[in-house]
């Protein structure tokens, strides 16, 4: 484990799908930043907010996605970009015939526990960064301003989940939304893994997380008809929560869900005597 | 394969990591006026040519407000199913206003009610006499009535009462105890 994880680490890192896939991520909160964030802190400057007696824009005001198209195309492509990165190594590791040689040098179990982590990482990554990096660029261009409830000007309801986190620590609440959105880009990015089980060619084995997610956000409405126990990847990767909809549970169950398809990876995996 | 140097790449994010430093220092330092005012009820403010004192807040069930005030009027259909669907219970507030003027008072009518962080009680009318005839209130004490959600006010010492118009650079939260 010791020494297959530094190389799988070292794969990815030297990877241009890696570095592409951040960058195509990236495009939205910087795009996001030039069209909206900037405008807002020329307003600001011109003083505009004191004449009007309201408040100034500020950070916590504007997180990337809300009101915009920006965060809508991201968490709609959020499945084929998280598997741009180390989605295909598995399958072209087992075509190539690579995987061989590192059995010299390794146990099975520990390259298909770093591929695992490591396929996590790169699609973890890949999904925080943009909402990391939209809101560092919020705090270069807005004011820090703690977020007041009531308000209305902020985008959370004041009794919906995390209300409590945002308006008492609303970094840290951005910073756990990153989490949520690490984990959910990591669990995306390791179907491929599965994928590369269930069907034949390294184009499909990167499309698989994107086609399961369409169908999940298409049967969510459908298997929950009340709410409150699935989230859509479009719910679960927006910032703004407004509505009641956005559980704990849902959260989780959903998470669960994604969870599951790599069960496929680890028993077929294991199942295999020679890969 | 892409060259990795990890020296430039710490290098290029400790350089990275001070312009975003001083950029964030930069920007909150043109922001500083801004700040929020904490007042404990009978404390007096002005309030553009108002001065205005929170008085007193009480709890109010929907039988005492019928019997007090008579007001199937106010009352409306719509708020006590509101009320009644989702528990919520009534906040009486009193306000004493000298100088009132009509803007001032449009403003306080926007007046929230929260718990600790959240926003959690919004205003559904102030004093009968104006809410009835739509007219400035000719006495100098104002009621405001909000609806609450008690699972949020379990602790009446912790209600904030935020004043939301002329928000900047004062915002005042004042700390109610209630009756």
């Amino acid at each position: 484990m010791k020494r297959m994880l530094p190389i799988e680490f070292r794969r990815l890192f030297r990877s241009y799908s890696f570095y592409m896939a951040i960058a195509i991520g990236l495009l939205f909160p910087i795009s996001y930043l030039i069209q909206y964030i900037i405008p807002y802190a020329v307003a600001n400057a011109s003083g505009s907010y004191i004449e009007s007696g309201v408040i100034p824009h500020s950070v916590f005001e504007y997180p990337l996605g809300r009101g915009s198209f920006h965060e809508s195309i991201l968490a709609n492509i959020a499945p084929l970009l998280v598997a741009i990165p180390y989605g295909y190594s598995y399958y072209r590791d087992k075509k190539t015939g690579y995987i061989k040689n590192l059995f010299t040098r390794s146990e099975k179990k520990n390259y298909l526990v770093s591929k695992y982590i490591v396929t996590f990482f790169s699609g973890g990554v890949v999904l925080a960064l943009p909402w990391l990096v939209s809101f560092i660029g919020n705090l270069m261009f807005l004011p820090y301003i703690k977020p007041i409830a009531g308000s209305h000007l902020f985008p959370m309801g004041g009794t919906v989940m995390w209300s409590e986190l945002f308006y008492s620590f609303p970094s840290l609440y951005i910073l756990v939304f990153c989490t949520r959105c690490f984990i959910i880009g990591g669990l995306l990015a390791c179907m491929c893994l599965s994928a590369t089980y269930i069907v034949n060619g390294i184009f499909l084995v990167e499309l698989f997380p994107f086609i399961f997610v369409t169908v999940f956000n298409m049967l969510v409405p459908v298997v929950d008809t009340k709410g409150g126990l699935l989230n859509s990847t479009q719910n679960i990767l927006d910032i703004e929560i407004s509505g009641g909809g956005m559980t704990y549970l849902a959260v989780f169950l959903t998470m669960a869900v994604f969870a599951l398809v790599s069960v496929i990876y680890v028993v077929c995996s294991a199942r295999e005597d020679s890969l | 394969m892409m060259p990795f140097k990890i020296k430039y790449v710490i290098i290029a994010a400790v350089v990275l990591i001070a312009i975003i430093a001083g950029r964030v220092i930069y920007v909150n330092s043109k922001f500083e006026n801004i700040k929020t005012v904490d007042r404990e009820m009978d404390e007096s403010f002005e309030y553009g040519d108002m001065v205005v004192t929170v008085t007193k807040a009480e709890w109010l069930d929907e039988e005492k407000f019928g019997e007090q005030y008579g007001s199937d009027v106010l009352m409306t259909e719509y708020y006590k199913s509101l009320i009644k669907d989702a528990k919520l219970k009534l906040l009486k507030v009193t306000v004493d206003v000298k100088n009132i003027t009509k803007e001032g008072y449009n403003d306080i009518l926007q007046w929230d009610i929260m718990y600790k962080t959240t926003g959690n009680g919004s205003t559904i009318f102030t004093d009968l006499t104006n809410t009835v005839n739509n007219e400035m209130p000719e006495d100098k004490e104002v009621y405001l009535f909000f609806r609450c959600n008690p699972k949020k006010f379990k602790n009446p010492e912790d209600i904030e009462y935020f004043i939301r118009a002329g928000l900047f650079p004062k915002q005042d939260i004042i700390r109610l105890k209630v009756e």
